[in-house]
């Protein structure tokens, strides 16, 4: 069984690193990039089952253009993983297409429980 | 206006100049002054002391949340209460010290209750597990110190080392950081009006913590003690569970259960999971806990126990279940392959072995098919979730002989350190079972697990892990981000009764699984704490019910079904058990209450009580005898003799802020009242009829009566031994006569300040009749909000803290009755008209009231 490939999108490099740490050790492919525009150049040959993305800053400013995100996407499902959180704002994800919705920081198996939902939903 | 009303009108209205003795002598007459005033400070300290105690015995009954700075406070305040009283009876005369040797001993048993741990204050950042005792209970929080008083007294069981980063390594992070000022300004500043936005505000404040710098002395003790684990253990690399423990020792439900543990964690992550763990505090579940608790921020610093992973085939944990009958005679083992995080996360379901201590037996056996399991491998960090065979995944986790050797070591904790309530353990297939740590958690409300329903009938039905009833529109619960759309008070329909839906629980109206979980889980254990009414394996409810559809939720019943919105809608009944009901803060006020006497069952008339007296018995009869004491001023050149029977009563009235001998009650002397409980309670005599004395025997005998009655025991009441009296300030009234060998007195308060007015009836009566609260008086006392107490030889009520009206009405009562009861001249018809009299004249106060108003 192939392993599960993860792409991470975080604007917050200490946070990207730790999550892409601890994803390596629970045995997953997890590549990470800061900025969406650098996600083209990862999937040309790296084409990931989930995308783990938190699109907005501390200030709730979209600094990740999430929509690009969903346009481009080949299939993969789509996690969003911040610390801005509203109803409208859940609601207008969820029907934009994203898969699931988690609040930071979320416990490494709990993300793993959503990343191993989404693919199974995929399969 | 009746007879003695004149009477008293008359010996009321005599001017200051005629109430004064010219020939007394002036220090002597300002001797009264002091000795009056002093009175008026001891009625003023009980009617303070009665109102604490009321407050007290209400937190208990209500649901009412405290903490041991409410105990703590309400103590001192009711110890300061009954000094005060004791001082103002030594100025009014009596000496007896007995009554503060009393006092005393009972300050030091509270002492001991509030004060029960004494504290060892250090500055050290981390301590080892071996250095941890119950004293450091502040240093180290309940949960590590629980773990090490275990580890002291079951020397044979295996336990896992470690250390803790103390309450001072906390409070250096939070410091070093600013962290307090910044959580306060969130907290005071982010306005909750959903459940999304109390996870916008969890996340935020966990996210600043977990951001902020570990300072470097913290850092360095942390590493420190890594490594001497490492050197401990002989294991480079080492990986720890991180445990969250927090100062308080609750037991229905520790804060410790809603921060969830940090496994497998070495130590590349270690400071990284520290941050984690401490920010923990601030899920929204820990928030939800605090909110309904009423705890302060700075009550809960978060310590956290490192302690080594132990290898772990099975485990599981012994929860000691308490039955009326016999105690904690029962444990029940639960048991799943792998790690028993499983369990509390709700992901599988454990097998259950319920058994007997007594003869150990195993008494009913319950296995679950268990898909997964929990395991750790110390090449990664944190747990992972492995499939089980499925030749494997219905077999027993353990057999006969190991749930016996796991009942074996319950029956030792329960010898050494009592029913903790539950103790979690692992089993190695090689090194045998450990213990891993007890929690002081109390679990109610799941003794039918092993009875539950296992198909449709004519609902949906399943098993009640939280009892109550309610309704609400169903929201059903699939993904994460349901969590966030819940709509508030609405009906949780989940798959699986996992942890992560806890959060919602305090939103809901009621909680529905589709797969049975575990009862003693997170989310029944919050569904209980928060009172909410939860059903575990509701067959294909999902299906059954639809989003948006109102439904009712009976699990006492066990079921849930259809209701319309017009008949149902918001209906919640929810079972009522007092929050904190079984905490140590629940049982220290009780043990407090204990000391202080409860309003209701406190009287020193009972000679045998107070060979052990309460604070209440040493008010009431330091109130007592300083009555006595000024009659025995007031009355000291009178008349004491009594009328012979059917005679008019004579009184002896005495007003304490204008004091002079009291004098027989002349005739044609009218005039006002100007004490307002005293005037209510002629208002009643005058509307009842004459007031009359019917002992069937000359007053000496009624003395000599009361003065046998009381004296065969050390203290006696000594206030039925004086004639029929009066004494009343402007506030305060205290009646005191006998008639047809009944004693009857009345003492009340009525101010402005409502809670310190308050009535107060004794009724005496002679051994050898029927008591008048067989007659229904006690009932129609109780009706109308009196605290009753019978005792063999009287009857006590009292009402307190009531506005001026209500006591009033009640000493209208009171004269209107004594005064009709006076005038029946049959005894037996009179104890058989008590209870109809009163009932009668009961539903005549409001007319009377509304009339004067």
């Amino acid at each position: 069984m192939s392993l599960t490939k993860v792409l991470i999108i975080d604007q917050d490099p200490v946070e990207l690193n730790i999550l892409l740490k601890r994803l390596l050790k629970k045995g997953l492919s997890v590549k990470g990039v800061e900025h969406t525009e650098q996600v083209p150049g990862v999937m040309a040959d790296f084409i990931p089952d989930v995308i783990i993305i938190d699109p907005w800053d501390a200030n709730q400013r979209e600094v990740l253009d999430f929509e690009s995100v969903l346009k481009n996407q080949q299939n993969q499902k789509v996690i969003v993983l911040t610390c801005q959180v509203s109803l409208d704002l859940v609601n207008e994800i969820m029907d934009k297409g994203a898969f699931d919705f988690l609040v930071k920081p979320c416990p490494v198996e709990e993300l793993l429980v959503a990343i191993n939902h989404a693919v199974k939903v995929s399969l | 206006m009746s007879y003695i009303l004149d009477k008293i009108l008359q010996k009321i209205s005599v001017k200051d100049s005629e109430a004064l003795v010219d020939t007394q002598d002036e220090s002597a007459f300002e001797q009264i002054l002091l000795k009056t005033h002093s009175f008026r400070m001891l009625l003023s300290s009980c009617a303070q002391l009665w109102q604490n105690l009321q407050q007290m015995e209400q937190a208990l009954v209500a649901n009412k949340y405290f903490n041991m700075i409410y105990v703590r406070s309400m103590s001192t305040k009711a110890l300061l209460r009954v000094f005060s009283i004791i001082k103002c009876r030594q100025e009014i005369g009596n000496t007896d010290t007995q009554v503060l040797t009393f006092f005393n001993q009972l300050r030091a048993e509270i002492g001991m209750i509030v004060d029960s741990e004494f504290p060892v204050k250090s500055d050290e950042l981390t301590l080892h597990l071996s250095r941890v005792d119950p004293r450091r209970i502040d240093q180290v929080g309940s949960r590590m110190a629980l773990l090490a008083k275990m580890g002291a007294v079951l020397s044979d069981v295996r336990m896992p080392s470690g250390f803790v980063i103390t309450d001072a390594g906390y409070q250096l992070f939070i410091k070093h950081n600013n962290l307090q000022d910044e959580i306060n300004r969130l907290l005071q500043s982010m306005e909750i009006t959903s459940i999304a936005d109390l996870h916008r505000l969890s996340s935020q404040l966990q996210m600043i913590i977990i951001n902020a710098q570990i300072p470097p002395a913290l850092e360095k003790a942390i590493m420190q003690g890594y490594k001497q684990l490492e050197m401990e253990t002989g294991y480079r690399g080492i990986k720890l569970v991180l445990r969250p423990s927090t100062g308080i020792p609750e037991r229905n439900f520790p804060l410790e259960s809603l921060i969830r543990d940090e496994f497998n964690v070495g130590e590349e992550f270690l400071l990284r999971a520290y941050k984690e763990v401490v920010a923990r505090k601030y899920s929204v579940s820990a928030i939800n806990y605090r909110m309904r608790r009423g705890l302060k921020e700075e009550d809960l610093p978060v310590c956290v126990g490192c302690l080594d992973m132990i290898n772990t085939n099975v485990s599981g944990s012994i929860n000691f279940i308490e039955s009326r009958e016999s105690g904690y005679d029962q444990i029940i083992i639960r048991a799943v392959t792998g790690m028993d995080a499983a369990i509390s996360q709700g992901i599988v379901q454990p097998d259950m072995w319920k058994v007997g201590l007594d003869k150990p037996q195993i008494l009913h056996v319950a296995i679950s098919e268990k898909k997964i399991r929990h395991a750790f491998f110390l090449s990664e960090e944190g747990l992972n979730l492995i499939p089980v065979p499925r030749n494997q995944s219905r077999a027993p986790c353990l057999n006969n002989k190991q749930i016996l050797e796991l009942t074996g070591i319950a029956i030792l904790i329960k010898k050494k350190l009592g029913a903790v309530g539950k103790v979690r353990w692992a089993l190695d297939t090689h090194d045998g079972f450990a213990i891993l740590e007890a929690i002081p958690l109390k679990e109610t409300g799941t003794a039918n697990f092993f009875d539950h329903p296992k198909h449709f009938h004519e609902y949906a039905q399943g098993l009640a892990v939280s009892r109550g009833k309610a309704s609400g529109k169903v929201f059903i619960a699939h993904k994460n981000a349901d969590i966030l759309r819940f709509p508030e008070n609405s009906v949780l329909v989940v798959h699986e009764a996992n942890s992560k839906w806890a959060s919602i629980v305090p939103w809901s109206n009621a909680v529905i699984t589709e797969k049975f979980g575990d009862p003693f889980g997170h989310l029944a254990s919050m569904a209980r704490d928060f009172q909410i009414p939860a059903m575990y394996g509701v067959d294909m409810a999902a299906s059954a019910f639809t989003t948006g559809q109102m439904i009712t939720v009976d699990s006492e019943a066990a079921k849930a079904r259809p209701c319309s919105m017009e008949n149902e809608a918001g209906y919640a009944y929810r079972n009522e058990v007092h929050p904190l009901m079984g905490t140590p803060v629940y049982q220290a006020l009780e043990n407090v209450l204990r000391i202080t006497g409860s309003l209701s069952k406190a009287y020193p008339l009972n000679g045998k009580n107070f060979k052990k007296p309460n604070l209440q018995d040493i008010a009431h009869l330091s109130h007592l005898s300083a009555t006595s004491s000024l009659l025995d001023i007031a009355m000291a050149n009178t008349d004491r003799k009594n009328p012979l029977y059917g005679q008019p009563g004579v009184w002896h009235v005495w007003n304490l802020e204008r004091p002079g001998p009291p004098e027989m009650i002349k005739d044609n002397m009218v005039g006002s009242i100007s004490s307002t409980p005293l005037r209510a309670f002629i208002e009643g005599t005058s509307m009842g009829g004459k007031l009359r004395f019917i002992s069937r025997k000359e007053s000496s005998m009624t003395r000599r009566f009361f003065y046998t009655a009381f004296n065969t025991h050390t203290f006696y009441n000594p206030i039925f031994s004086r004639p029929a009296h009066i004494m009343y300030t402007e506030s305060f009234t205290h009646i005191c006569f006998g008639y047809s060998n009944l004693g009857i007195l009345i003492q009340a308060l009525l101010n402005d300040y409502n809670p310190e007015n308050f009535i107060f009836l004794l009724i005496k009566k002679h051994k050898s009749g029927p008591l008048q609260t067989d007659l229904g008086l006690e009932k129609i006392l109780c009706q109308n909000g009196f605290l009753t107490r019978l005792e063999k030889n009287y009857f006590l009520a009292r009402k307190s803290g009531d506005n001026n009206k209500l006591i009033r009405s009640m000493l209208l009562f009171a004269g209107i009755f004594l005064a009709r009861l006076s005038g029946i001249n049959s005894k037996e018809q009179k104890l058989l008209d008590m209870g109809n009299l009163a009932q009668e004249i009961m539903l005549k106060i409001p007319k009377i009231l509304s009339d004067e108003d």
